[in-house]
């Protein structure tokens, strides 16, 4: 007879997950990671509202990475309407994004992932177990949700990204000192990083070669790139629903997306995979004292690439925004019509938004979000190690697949509000 | 000392912002730890078997019958029931799909509906059970949570603001956006976010709901006066507050 495990509700994710394991005689049969996020249908309930706040609406999808979204439907609106946005706007996004990179890295890290990696349930267990290294943390994460709440109102939902740029006037003096601020930060944090590294390097382990996909740009893009990269080729956001194909499942909320019929991961450890060479000087060093090897495959590193991300991330957000000059307001919206789609790099990988525009309105919605896309490729990570422990007691392997689920950090708010334009 | 208040969070339909401002709050101070303790709260990880607590915090809004007993079997093991930001309190964004035949709605968003989707009717918690505190904000604001902790700690009752985001725009000296001709709903708003968005030059959009003495009519009113077209009055009231929209249709009429 099979035997069925099924988690209960995973715990330290993001959403309302869970788990179903079947094995019969020591072979894994299937592997189910269903997503029971309550449905909050974006996609149908933006028709008929103004073009202008499909940032501001769409950031309500998801609480830990609302700023990609923001940014991805102002980009995708923006190219449906032809409209020219400045370098030093998009810029400015590009460093906004990598802050909120940070945020939701550390929170993934600390609050989520690392319980596992030091052996303790809870975060607040963790955060006992290691105050200082929790409190330095911390530390850096107030500054984070301290700049992004000045520039942008929250540190959860952006108040002032539109199509065309930012409502209000952002001052070069602000951006300079914001600037100095977070190089400050950057130089404590590396010791921080590369002593909790250590910690996330040194657990199990799971060679699983995989599909990377990330944005394609000249530079580790989180915003700037019209194209993207999964498995080296190369794909513009217009194509992009042409190769990657999304299925829906009974047992789940959430749809799965595969590129050409194959599983892909993306996130934090497909961008490094793909970028490495573009790292910062700080990160890529810390990388290579740890004897971190890349392009890796294995899954467990996610968290750890997280923490290479922040360091790279904090020393390129000051680096772009001591460069930038003052940023105007955006124009008003003008009611025009068009079709246009974006893609960005959300803390957990490609985001895409597409948006049909008649006058001015939102008429049609699509969202595929990166837990949708990392789906198979959690399935296939827990089938492994699933099949690796097999003949253990039900609750190891339980708790040894919530791990590999955890390292992925999936965000189920944001991967039940996706739709299918119609083909 | 005072033995710890054992609460219990829980989160419905929304996008956990507000679970994370409530992280962020724990972050800015961790020593309300000391006389917390979370027995269930899944984000941090705590599952522990509780058959009471004294304070249940939920943040997201109902959209099945599924939920809606979840909730009353919460409110009946809870001393205390707190809703914790807009969707909780409001319905939040999602109320839209309220106007909608749910079925299109569905279909537009799947080709065939898996079973495991059970959406019906959004509504926020206190049209299931009694709520005794709402805290609005899409997301909460950390300040407000910090204020409604330390309340609940030393027993004191929690009170919302009951003036409008325009009061705060006066302290701040924000210019006025409606004098610009833009939409912004500050006037019958409920303050309390320091009315962060006009500040940076964005509208007011009613994520914190009506408050006591708000006139609706008297805005859309002054609003047109302003020579703010009526679509654009809507789109704006329909954000967060699609039931007030629809309420106050018939003002454009007149």
């Amino acid at each position: 007879m099979a035997k069925c495990l099924r988690s209960e509700e995973i715990l330290r994710i993001e959403g309302h997950g869970e788990m179903l394991v079947k094995i019969r005689g020591g072979n894994v049969e299937s592997v189910e990671f269903r997503v029971l996020e309550p449905s909050r249908l974006f996609e149908a309930f933006m028709v008929g509202k103004s073009a202008v706040e499909a940032p501001y609406i769409s950031s309500r999808i998801c609480g830990l990475c609302g700023y990609s979204h923001a940014m991805c439907a102002a980009k995708a609106v923006e190219n449906a309407l032809n409209l020219e946005v400045p370098d030093e706007v998009s810029l400015l996004r590009e460093a906004i994004m990598m802050l909120n990179t940070i945020d939701s890295h550390l929170i993934h890290v600390f609050a989520l992932s690392l319980p596992d990696f030091i052996k303790v349930k809870t975060f607040i267990e963790a955060a006992a177990k290691l105050p200082r290294q929790y409190k330095e943390a911390f530390e850096i994460k107030k500054t984070i949700c301290d700049t992004l709440t000045r520039i942008c109102g929250s540190s959860v939902h952006p108040v002032n990204i539109v199509p065309g740029g930012f409502t209000s006037k952002i001052d070069k003096k602000t951006l300079v000192e914001v600037s100095s601020e977070l190089e400050e930060e950057a130089s404590k944090a590396e010791q921080l990083i590369e002593e909790v590294i250590a910690l996330l390097i040194s657990g199990e382990k799971l060679d699983r070669k995989s599909n990377y996909g990330a944005l394609a740009d000249d530079s580790y893009p989180f915003y700037t790139g019209e194209s993207v990269v999964i498995a080296g080729e190369k794909i513009p956001a217009s194509k992009f629903k042409e190769k990657v194909k999304e299925v829906e499942v009974d047992y789940s909320t959430s749809k799965k997306a595969l590129f050409q019929g194959e599983n892909y991961m993306v996130g934090a450890l497909a961008r490094l995979n793909n970028h490495y060479s573009k790292l910062s000087e700080a990160a890529r060093k810390i990388a290579d004292q740890l004897g971190l090897k890349l392009p890796s495959t294995n899954p467990y590193l996610i968290p750890a690439a997280q923490l290479i991300e922040a360091v790279h991330c904090l020393e390129k957000a000051s680096e772009i925004m001591r460069s930038l000059p003052t940023i105007s307001p955006a124009e008003k919206l003008s009611e025009k019509s068009g079709v246009g789609m974006a893609i960005v790099e959300a803390p957990r990988g490609l985001l895409y938004h597409e948006y049909r525009i008649e006058n001015g309105k939102i008429a049609e919605a699509d969202i595929i979000t990166p837990t949708v896309q990392n789906i198979p490729d959690i399935e296939a990570s827990v089938k492994q190690i699933a099949e690796k422990f097999s003949k253990c007691d039900p609750s190891t392997i339980k708790e040894k697949c919530e791990v590999v689920v955890r390292c992925y950090d999936p965000c189920l708010s944001c991967s039940t509000h996706v739709i299918k334009l119609s083909e | 000392m005072k033995s710890k208040l054992k609460v219990h969070f829980y989160s419905l339909a929304g996008c956990e912002g507000c679970a994370a401002q409530l992280v962020n709050a724990l972050v800015k101070r961790p020593e309300l730890l000391k006389h917390i303790d979370f027995k269930q709260f899944r984000l941090i990880g705590a599952r522990e078997e509780s058959e009471s607590c004294d304070i249940a915090i939920i943040d997201g809004s109902i959209t099945n019958d599924e939920d809606e007993k979840k909730i009353m079997e919460i409110r009946r093991k809870a001393k205390t029931l707190i809703a914790l930001g807009t969707c909780a309190v409001l319905g939040g964004v999602q109320s839209a799909v309220n106007e909608l035949n749910i079925s299109e709605a569905l279909s537009k968003v799947y080709k065939k509906v898996p079973k495991a989707v059970k959406i019906n009717k959004v509504k926020p918690l206190s049209e299931a059970v009694h709520v005794d505190y709402e805290i609005p904000g899409c997301p909460a604001e950390v300040e407000e949570l910090e204020k409604l902790l330390v309340e609940l700690i030393s027993g004191a009752k929690f009170r919302l603001s009951a003036k409008s985001v325009c009061f705060e725009c006066k302290l701040r000296e924000t210019a006025c956006l409606l004098d610009k001709g833009e939409m912004c709903l500050g006037p019958i708003i409920r303050s309390g976010c320091n009315a962060k968005c006009p500040a940076l030059g964005a509208p007011c959009r009613g994520c914190r709901g009506l408050f006591e003495d708000s006139e609706v009519e008297e805005l859309i009113c002054t609003a047109l006066e302003k020579g703010i077209k009526e679509d654009v009055i809507k789109d704006k009231l329909s954000i967060f507050m699609v039931k007030v929209a629809r309420k106050y249709g018939e003002v454009f009429e007149k």
